[in-house]
């Protein structure tokens, strides 16, 4: 149950700075999950961590000792890969116990332990097979047991279902972080998908641009993000402009560009400070006109999609922004051109102060 | 115009059956998502469509005409592969204007065209750079801004969407719909990802081993799936094995090993037979344990704004439950409710029920 410490690690390729000072800290036997857009230095940090690749700069300790300068042989380390590289011509069992083989470790405890593990994955069955025999979900679960074989306790996993199809993947993750509970392992699991990171993760690292943005739980990004680009690349927000026009207390009264007032819980501010208010879809209502909230915006239904559990919306205000509104199949169904009320919860309203780049820049994954 | 018909299109390879009596109809104008796993025929679809690939038996009509013996340039079909190249030597947006000076537009208006359809994929300020400067996933919105504006008819689109992060991705899909549907055009567009299919299509082929197992609108599959393969591909349902104990005018009721759950949905099932039960995780109502339909706790996820449980009965059944309410701890019990219109029923699948959400998910 290793713990994994980077301090101030930095890479660049020519005059990509693929990481520019990274530093964190993955718990003893914790499931992290490395999340960003293509390109953000991900598996860079990860093949560090791993010892394939060395860093300009910076320190990597695991349990404690510096293993910067040492080879992955050293390190104990499983790595899986998103392109299943399993030996065609070899069997499941030849797989699994190539590593021990050619590490010529004891044959009887080594190939008990993996034994143990096909067994806890479900995947003994499998053992005589080749790799052209194997979905793409089973071959995946035999290469981790490879990666696992020589007594890592350390797995390191690079997009582990990126290549299977996304149905598989629901499930495979599931297992994944069960089987890493169950051995005790330490996790650091990288992908660009956002609801594979929250749902399989204790802990997620955000990364953009070789920056880590954030490191918090799945809870915490969802629901209090610290900013702006977390906040929508952890799920899609609606955002809205605005001014604090009065500090009350503990409160703010903002007033919104479209000339609504809005009072919510806020610290740090002052008035005069420009803001941005962040919504997810899911936190709308739809209102009817007897009821009157305290905030409500009226638009024009301009798409509607269905979406399996609940209705997608992209409702046009009279301001002319659009809001989409994520709504639970059941209620009523909103029609294309249909006029609606739409209102939120101050409670489930994010704020932060207007960035300094702009918006479309704050949120820009791609660089 | 761009209506599209097929007829009991059947295609082998060797041993391989790829496609088997696959009948579809596609009316000018309409977007329709064949949705299917790895392996189930999609790509020798569109190839067949396309006339890259000769069907061994069957009928391909396009705007009622047999198009069978026509080479792929006359079927006013535009194809996006699922292993697009693009060409490294050209900009991004001379890349997509390639095939329009090649069908004869004079240069400005082939870059004028190339450059709206860049714009929809948010890479107009990448139009001067060149292939291997852009990632994966932004060449692949290359190719398939150079499939849309071939000026064809009928979009025939391979998985266009697959190497996108889920973050561009999620809003992209709606976008392509508009554009396609602003156009005027039909699409055939085969994926095996469920929320791509849903937020494009008007209508959705589900296909599995090269058949179709059912069409229909999102609305259709997600609420009448007609089989376990549907429902375990559509949705998240939970499935489960029961025997039917009493069977009523408006209800049945079943027995999933001691665990008594009431079904008002349509369908005719005799007393003893063997069926599968299949309840949507947020179908499930939480409530204080009471007696009734007692469970455990075992794990409690995040799943957005909801929690997923997993919870476990006294018979070692597991189901999954979506629910918003908060301070349900692992390891308490609770009771679960269900709506008897919210309890699904299914014919057993011939190999069994295991095998059936082993081939759905992949993993048994
Ligand atoms: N061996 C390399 N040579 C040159 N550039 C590289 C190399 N590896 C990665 N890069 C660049 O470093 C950046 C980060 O890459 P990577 O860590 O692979 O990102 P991610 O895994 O998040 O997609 C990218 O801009 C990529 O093009
Ligand atoms: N050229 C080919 N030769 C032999 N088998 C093929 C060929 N093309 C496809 N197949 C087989 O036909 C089936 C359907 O393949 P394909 O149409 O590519 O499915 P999908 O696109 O849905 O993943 C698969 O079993 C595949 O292995
Ligand atoms: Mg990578
Ligand atoms: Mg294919």
């Amino acid at each position: 149950m290793p713990e994994v410490k980077l301090v101030d690690v930095t890479k660049r390729f020519g005059d990509v700075h693929a990481l520019r000072g990274v530093s964190l800290t993955v718990k003893d036997g914790e499931y992290v999950c490395i999340l960003g857009p293509s390109g953000c230095g991900k598996s860079t940090l990860l093949r560090i961590i791993a010892g394939l690749l060395q860093p300009d700069s910076g320190s990597i300790y695991i349990d404690g000792r510096d293993v910067t300068y040492k080879p992955p042989e050293e390190r104990q380390v499983g790595f899986v890969f998103q392109n299943i590289a399993l030996f065609p011509h070899m069997d499941s069992w030849s797989n699994v116990t190539y590593g021990p083989v050619v590490k010529c470790m004891d044959r009887d405890t080594a190939y008990k332990a993996v034994r143990e593990l096909m067994v806890i994955l479900n995947i003994a069955k499998y053992s005589g097979l080749y790799p052209y025999e194997l979905s793409g979900g089973i071959a995946q679960m035999i290469a981790i047991v490879r990666a696992l074989a020589t007594g890592a306790k350390l797995l390191l996993l690079d997009e582990p279902l990126g290549a299977l199809d996304p149905r598989v993947r629901v499930n495979l993750k599931y297992e994944l972080r069960r089987m890493v509970k169950d051995l005790n392992l330490t996790a650091i699991h990288v992908t660009h998908n956002q609801e594979e990171a929250l749902t399989v993760a204790d802990r997620i690292v955000v990364m953009r641009s070789g920056i880590v943005e954030g490191f918090d739980t799945p809870e915490n990004l969802y629901w209090r993000p610290k900013n702006l680009f977390i906040a929508d690349f952890i799920g899609k927000v609606n955002i809205m402009r605005g001014v604090i026009s009065r500090v009350i207390g503990e409160k703010v009264l903002i007033s919104l560009t479209n000339g609504q007032l809005v009072e919510l819980h806020a610290e740090g501010f002052s008035e005069g400070d420009s803001v941005v208010l962040a919504i997810r879809p899911e936190n709308f209502e739809f209102s009817s006109d007897d009821v009157m909230q305290d905030i409500s915006l009226t638009g024009v239904v301009a798409r509607v999609r269905f979406m399996g559990e609940y209705y997608r919306y992209d409702v046009r205000t009279e301001a002319g922004e659009t809001i989409i509104v994520n709504y639970p199949v059941g209620g009523d169904v909103k029609k294309l051109g249909e006029k609606v009320r739409i209102w939120f919860n101050p409670e489930t309203v994010l704020i932060y102060p207007y960035p300094e780049k702009g918006i479309e820049k704050e949120l820009m994954v791609e660089i | 115009m761009g209506s599209l018909r097929l007829s009991n299109v059947s295609k082998r390879f060797g041993k391989v059956v790829a496609l088997k009596n696959m009948s579809l109809e596609i009316s000018d104008g309409e977007y329709v998502v064949v949705l299917g796993p790895t392996g189930a025929g999609k790509t020798t679809l569109l190839k067949i469509i396309a006339g890259l690939l000769k069907q061994d038996t069957g009928e391909i009509y396009i705007d009622g005409v047999k198009v069978d013996d026509y080479p792929p340039e006359e079927r006013n079909v535009s194809l996006f592969f699922q292993n697009f190249a693009l060409f490294p030597h050209m900009t991004i947006l001379e890349n997509v204007a390639f095939g329009l000076k090649v069908r004869g537009y004079d240069s400005r208006e082939a870059e004028n065209r190339a450059l709206e359809a860049l714009r929809l994929m948010h890479l107009d300020n990448r139009a001067y750079s060149y292939p291997r400067e852009l990632s994966g996933g932004m060449q692949q919105r290359v190719a398939l801004a150079r499939t849309i504006i071939t000026g064809a008819s009928i979009l025939l689109l391979d998985e266009p969407l697959s190497q996108l992060d889920a973050k561009i991705k999620s809003e992209l899909q709606y976008e392509l719909r508009d554009f396609v549907k602003n156009l005027g055009l039909t699409a055939l567009h085969v994926t095996n990802d469920v929320e791509e299919a849903l937020a494009l299509a008007d209508r959705i082929a589900i296909i599995n081993r090269g058949e179709v197992v059912q069409v229909g609108t999102p609305f259709e599959m997600v609420e009448e799936p007609k089989d376990v393969f549907v429902a375990g591909f559509m949705t998240d349902m939970n499935l489960m094995e029961g025997i039917v104990e009493e069977v009523s005018t408006n209800s049945v009721i079943v027995d999933i090993g001691n665990i008594k759950l009431r079904s008002s949905r349509k369908g005719s099932f005799r007393r003893g037979e063997m069926v599968i039960v299949g309840v949507k995780s947020k179908d499930f109502k939480v409530q204080k344990a009471d007696g009734e339909l007692v469970c455990r706790i075992e794990d409690s996820i995040f799943s957005f704004k909801y929690r997923k449980l997993i919870v476990c009965f006294d018979n070692g059944l597991r189901v999954q439950v979506k629910t918003d309410k908060s301070g349900l701890e692992k390891g308490a019990y609770v009771s679960l409710r269900v709506d008897p219109n919210d309890v699904y029923l299914f014919p057993c699948p011939k190999g069994g029920l295991r095998a059936a959400i082993a081939e759905i998910t992949g993993v048994s």
